[in-house]
């Protein structure tokens, strides 16, 4: 099944399952899944592949089994109740939710608009073959079609400013409207074409369906 | 016609650009026991923004850009805004919240416009900073602010790791900047030479002049440029026009 779309989860607190769950992770510190699954109330598939994911990439380590609900032999009362894992966090990499494939691979996808969103903050002034240039670090490329999507969106949802309009031959520069930075986490565009910002969980743009 | 070209990533390339990357990897891999401040300084136009984007970009920095009137609660929710966490109500909360953030991941912080903050007697903050995360802390101002350091908190002024003094642009960063902005035009060196003395090496009006010319160029439905296509024309210089003689 499908992901759903992120603006589904607007109004909740974290806005997705991962931020949430590495949220109380971080709580906890140590913990089996259940802990998670009730701290969050988010799925126990969803949980169980985050904190996977999270082993494979060495920042949780499994410590033992939760042996509550079990004998002195070590035998559970119920025989179809496996000793659930007890997991520690090995390594606190700050309040982000690492991002991270089930094999503990860092995701790559989304690096480029994150790159962007940053350069954009930077740059006192850009156009979009700048804003390409400058986020595009090691293995990072972003196309030059990308910047001027990313740009075009942004400008419609009242993020950037333009400074001068394009004429033949010069591309349009545009800055970011101070006031309007709401975060770290990069402003997305859905694939409806609406614009959601994650700092404050919801659609921005276009404003009839900002809730 | 543009779309077709792809971007160079080169920006990498540029002095400056190489002189931070390098100050920010050797802050970033120092001794325990070395201080880990460092302070890109030059006058405007020289291209420290540029810098200062591809390290954050690079190395994932927190980025902010001092404003004159900010206080030092400004400075730290704005360090907190940069980082997502929603900030405590005490400046020592605030504080905690930011050295554990910064340490934990590594991130280095960049501060711009670090003349404000210098000039309002802020700089201990800087301190405070470093002193909790003892993650590397990147001042960017204009040329007098290593001086202003050094007469005003010499404490920090002994805690610089690099001083970086942002260097007027050369001639490869021109070459670097023409394939950035007129990758479809092909320049001669001696033009650039020309553009570049008579902008003083001011990086910003370099490129301001590179579109200039590839303007004039793709009018003139010219692909490769030099100084006798040139000629007399005008660069831009950024002084006000000069009194024409009767």
């Amino acid at each position: 099944m499908p992901r759903k779309p992120v603006s589904d989860r607007a109004g909740a607190e974290f806005t997705d399952a991962r931020a949430a769950v590495w949220a109380a992770i971080r709580k906890r510190k140590q913990f089996t899944i259940e802990d998670l699954e009730l701290d969050t109330r988010e799925n126990n598939r969803t949980i169980s592949t985050y904190v996977q994911s999270l082993k494979n990439g060495g920042i949780l380590e499994m410590v033992g089994h939760d042996t509550r609900g079990m004998n002195s032999q070590g035998v559970t009362k119920r025989k179809h109740m496996n000793r659930p894992g007890i997991f520690r966090l090995v390594k606190n990499v700050g309040s982000e939710a690492p991002r991270l494939q089930r094999d503990g691979t860092v995701v790559t996808q989304g690096s480029g608009t994150r790159n962007m969103w940053r350069v954009m903050k930077v740059l006192p002034s850009f156009d979009y073959r700048e804003l390409a240039n400058e986020a595009s670090v090691d293995d990072v490329v972003v196309k030059l079609s990308a910047a001027k999507d990313y740009i075009h969106y942004l400008h419609k949802a009242g993020y950037l400013q333009l400074v001068r309009a394009s004429k033949p031959g010069t591309a349009a520069q545009y800055r970011m409207i101070r006031s309007r930075f709401t975060g770290p986490k990069p402003p997305q565009i859905q694939r409806v074409k609406h614009v959601f910002d994650p700092n404050v969980g919801k659609v921005v743009w276009p404003q009839e369906c900002a809730q | 016609m543009s779309e077709k070209i792809t971007p160079v990533n080169n920006v990498g390339a540029l002095t400056n650009v190489v002189l931070a990357l390098n100050a920010m990897s050797s802050a970033l891999d120092r001794d325990s026991d070395m201080p880990g401040i460092l302070c890109l300084h030059g006058r405007s136009g020289l291209g420290k923004s540029k810098a200062a984007s591809f390290l954050t970009v690079k190395f994932d920095a927190c980025y902010i850009e001092g404003i004159s009137l900010w206080t030092r609660k400004a400075y730290l929710e704005n360090i907190l805004k940069d980082l997502g966490i929603h900030p405590e109500k005490t400046m020592w909360q605030m504080l905690e919240q930011i050295g554990e953030e910064l340490s934990a991941t590594g991130r280095p912080l960049i501060i711009d416009e670090a003349d404000y903050l210098v000039d309002k007697g802020l700089a201990p903050l800087v301190m405070d900073i470093y002193q909790v995360s003892q993650t590397p802390v990147l001042l960017i101002g204009e040329e007098r602010l290593p001086n202003k350091l050094l007469t005003k908190h010499e404490k920090i002024h002994n805690r610089v790791l690099h001083w970086i003094a942002a260097q007027p642009a050369n001639a490869s960063d021109c070459q670097t900047l023409t394939q950035m902005y007129a990758p479809d035009i092909k320049f001669d060196k001696a033009l650039l030479e020309h553009i570049n003395k008579t902008v003083d090496g001011c990086t910003r009006r370099v490129v301001v002049n590179i579109n200039l010319v590839r303007e004039t160029a793709l009018k003139a439905k010219v692909s490769s440029v030099d100084l006798d296509w040139w000629g007399e024309r005008e660069l831009y210089t950024g002084q006000s026009a000069k009194r024409r003689a009767k």
